[in-house]
């Protein structure tokens, strides 16, 4: 009995010691003091959610713990841990829900997660308090905190919220910090002296707003409490690319709304000099509905209260080593420049790089080093050389701490041209074995649209009002059908005069409506031909008509820069014309088309011609965009008509004299004389002969356009 | 004020360029004689140098008279310069200085015998041409058809 009894205190003791926590169902409150809690579904916490020192709180897909009360998370030194697990990452911590309380997230570690904050649409909370964590390696695409907006009633209650996110460390996550509005009357959020070092935001090729570590909206509609962003630094963010894994661009800041700037100023944005910087952010430079982001004054380094990190790096030489930096011949040591001291003797130094040419086998392995600390700048000293045959290679420094062991970010070198270098290999990699596989079924592979989305249909996202752009037109119009001569500018020109209404479909596509009213003459007289002149008809017609089309735009819609003010486009249509050709006879002028000048009345087989026409056009736009909303340009398109009479003139042989004047038209005399005014002896001869050319004409000119809404 | 003054620059090169495209179509109106002269004798362009006009028939107090086979074949044409021919190789000059007003100046080829008459335009279009002998003691009119 004893030795039963001793076998179980042996059993239990270990449970006891080092037994999990999982979590479930519903909680009026929950506290989770130090050991590991596993949460695997969802968790409702409806009153206070406490969080101990020393706790380990494990989120396994599906998990996530959705806090509907007060929120109380004090760690020390990162001392909480909320993490997933690879492949299998957890969400991470919902807010939601109306409540009196706080929200107080201090001093702990959120790893490999979908989305670690989410503050869901309708949350309210006294006050919420965001500082001390570190974010790292979450593997959501979404965002790493999400912010939606309290409920709208909420303006009745005139209060706010203090929102705070303070001295956090934002390190190799794979999406941004989103607050769906930066400036705001219920908020008064407080960004500050926080690290976003070397995350890379996923997204397409296109850099737009959300493609930034941080993001928002800034509205003139709010007038309170413009978000407070200082002493934050910015560095290694970038956007990569879904479809290829390679970086796209730079990605510190995006910011979109209809205020006319806002301020970013006091941060340090990955450089100290502003033409670099502005190549990290989305604004109004990118996007003419965007504010202006005022980044200046800018600090030229970043400020030692943000998180330690490293923010450039240099050659033993003291050269600079930017991050495009391919690196084929190893280094023979790398100088960490950072913001506070950093202890590197417990670092990693990884180094990766390709075997043979074209093939993706590759080696990773560790160097080795010695280090030489001089306050904020760490010189490693490489001892391990290894000889890489002059194949891309990059490094990663990994396991860093700060002076109060707070992590550091990992520091990459040559990691962007080496990602171009797997990419280019991977493709050929691709293709050598499609070669290699057998066709035999004669099905057709599918074309590997890896990188084939273009940017020319990305998708807008402003407001379908904004698209909107309407215009005039005016220039001229010259007609280049029968009666015509073969230098355009030998033709006689007419006034043409237009509206036109763009609308923007995709970024470099957009459709377009003119409604055109001009006229179209000319002469046979002012031909160089000698039988146009032998042949002598003349014409006039008053033209009507409306012309959707279709418009390739070389520069993206979205974007108004300084550098973009010209833009090009070219587009094709239809055009449903009315026309009427006249002549003059005898000092009267007449309508050609009663008239049956082609005999449309001496034989009953014919029948007189629509004056309605179809036909398609060519188009080519120069625009020159004054600012956001105006626009002046000159244009030209040649325009085809599927009818051949807009000149009266079509394929008919001359009718027979007498029987013109027997027609019983309203006046025969005008009808024989237009339908040969020089009396030619023209048996057999089609009307529109010599040239037998079709009816075109070109309408060119100038135009103004505006957008009529933000 | 700078600005204000650039701002009408602009219009103002904007209107300048509008009224250009507005001046731009040639029109060219002929008078009613010219329009005549040209039915008669051509516009002067290429193969439109002249016009030839056979007898069809003749009325003489309004009877229509009948013509021989030879009085049908006689055939008047009235080159764009002013000059004058008929099938009977006679020449001699025209004028159309007033409306609905010929006036001829013939050289019979037999007789040298220079006349001049005048004839009254009845009726003319791109393929006929009624011509009325004017003082004559007689009303003759003389029905011609385009013979290009």
């Amino acid at each position: 009995m004893k030795s039963k009894l001793l076998y179980t205190l042996l059993f239990c003791l270990p449970l006891a010691l080092f037994g999990q926590d999982t979590l479930s169902g519903n909680y009026a409150t929950l506290k989770l003091s130090a050991g590991v809690h596993i949460v695997k579904d969802v968790v409702t916490v409806k009153g206070l959610l406490t969080v101990e020192p020393g706790a380990k709180i494990e989120l396994l897909d599906p998990g996530v713990i959705v806090c509907e009360g007060a929120v109380a998370i004090n760690g020390v030194k990162q001392n909480i841990e909320f993490y997933g697990k690879v492949k299998k990452e957890g969400v991470g911590l919902v807010i939601k829900n109306i409540d009196s309380s706080s929200v107080n997230i201090v001093g702990a570690l959120f790893k490999h997660l979908q989305m670690p904050l989410f503050f869901n649409f309708g949350w309210k909370r006294n006050s919420v308090n965001i500082s001390d964590n570190n974010f790292i390696e979450n593997t959501g695409k979404v965002s790493i905190i999400q912010v939606l907006n309290p409920p709208f009633s909420f303006i009745a209650d005139l209060g706010s919220i203090e929102f705070t996110v303070k001295n956090n460390l934002f390190s190799n996550n794979n999406a941004p910090v989103y607050f769906e509005d930066l400036k705001s009357d219920f908020i008064k959020l407080s960004i500050v002296n926080n690290t976003f070092a070397g995350n890379t935001v996923y997204g397409f090729k296109n850099y737009n707003i959300s493609t930034n570590i941080l993001y928002g909206r800034s509205d003139n509609y709010y007038t309170k409490y413009p978000a407070l962003i200082e002493n934050n630094s910015f560095v290694y963010n970038y956007l990569i690319d879904n479809n290829t894994d390679t970086v796209a661009h730079a990605a510190n800041f995006g910011i979109y709304g209809s205020d006319k700037t806002f301020k970013l100023a006091n941060n340090y944005l990955g450089s100290n000099v502003k033409s670099d910087i502005v190549k990290t952010i989305h604004d109004q430079t990118l996007n003419y509905s965007a504010p202006q982001l005022l980044v200046e004054p800018f600090l030229m380094v970043p400020a030692s209260t943000a998180p330690t990190h490293v923010y450039a790096v240099k050659a033993l030489d003291n050269k600079p080593i930017p991050d495009s930096i391919l690196i084929t011949e190893p280094l023979k040591g790398l100088v960490l420049i950072s913001n506070n001291d950093v202890n590197v003797s417990k670092s990693i130094l990884g180094f990766t790089y390709f075997v043979g040419d074209s093939i993706l086998r590759k080696v990773d392995t560790t160097l080795t080093y010695s280090t030489q600390s001089n306050g904020k700048t760490s010189t490693l000293n490489i001892t391990k050389v290894i000889n890489t045959n002059k194949k891309p290679s990059y490094y990663t420094l990994s396991g860093m701490v700060d002076n109060a062991g707070r992590a550091v970010p990992d520091v990459k070198v040559g990691y962007n041209a080496w990602l171009n270098e797997n990419r280019a290999r991977k493709l050929f990699s691709e293709i050598i074995d499609m070669n290699s596989k057998s066709i035999a079924d004669s099905i057709k592979l599918a074309n590997n649209s890896a990188d084939s989305i273009k940017n020319t249909f990305q998708k807008i996202e402003a407001p379908i009002k904004s698209r909107i752009e309407v215009g005039l037109v005016t220039g001229g119009a010259i007609f280049t059908g029968t009666i015509s001569s073969s230098g355009l500018f030998n033709n006689q020109m007419n006034i043409a005069n237009g509206v036109h209404m763009k609308f923007t479909l995709f970024s470099n596509i957009s459709a377009g409506l003119t409604v055109s009213s001009f006229k179209l003459s000319n002469s046979d007289l002012t031909s160089n031909n000698n039988d146009q002149l032998a042949r002598g008809m003349s014409f006039s017609t008053s033209m009507l008509s409306v012309s959707p089309s279709i418009n390739y735009d070389f520069v993206d819609n979205r974007l108004y820069t300084k550098a973009r003010k010209i833009r090009p486009s070219i587009g094709v249509g239809l055009d449903i014309s009315s026309f009427a050709p006249s002549g003059t006879y005898n000092g009267v002028e007449y309508k050609l088309q009663p008239l049956g000048t082609g005999g449309q009345f001496t034989d009953s087989t014919k029948k007189p011609y629509s004056l309605l026409a179809l036909g398609y056009f060519f188009d080519l736009k120069v625009k020159y965009q004054i600012n956001r909303s105006n626009s002046v340009g000159i244009h030209i398109s040649y325009h085809k008509s599927m009818s051949d009479y807009l000149d009266d003139v079509g394929p008919d042989e001359f009718p027979d004299a007498n029987k013109m004047l027997a027609s019983g038209v309203s006046d025969p005399a005008a009808a024989l004389y237009f339908s040969n005014p020089t009396s030619r002896n023209i048996n057999g001869q089609f009307r529109n002969s010599p040239n037998n050319s079709k009816d075109s004409y070109v309408i060119f000119g100038i135009f103004y356009a505006r957008k009529l809404f933000k | 004020m700078l600005e204000k003054m650039i701002s009408l620059k602009k219009h103002g090169y904007l209107l300048a360029l509008l009224m250009l495209f507005q001046f731009c179509t040639k029109k060219v109106v002929l008078t009613d004689v010219e329009f005549q002269r040209q039915l008669l004798a051509g516009t002067g362009t290429y193969q439109n140098m002249e016009r030839s006009w056979r007898l069809d028939s003749t009325y003489i107090n309004g009877v229509a008279i009948s013509l021989t086979t030879y009085q049908r074949t006689f055939v008047k044409t009235f080159m764009h310069d002013g000059i004058y021919k008929d099938s009977e190789l006679n020449n001699g000059t025209w004028e159309l200085s007033k409306l609905n007003t010929l006036r001829q100046k013939i050289t019979y080829s037999t007789t040298s015998k220079i006349d001049s008459c005048s004839f009254e335009i009845l009726l003319i279009n791109a393929a006929q041409l009624k011509l009325k002998l004017n003082n004559a003691t007689v009303k003759t009119e003389y029905l011609f058809k385009i013979a290009n």
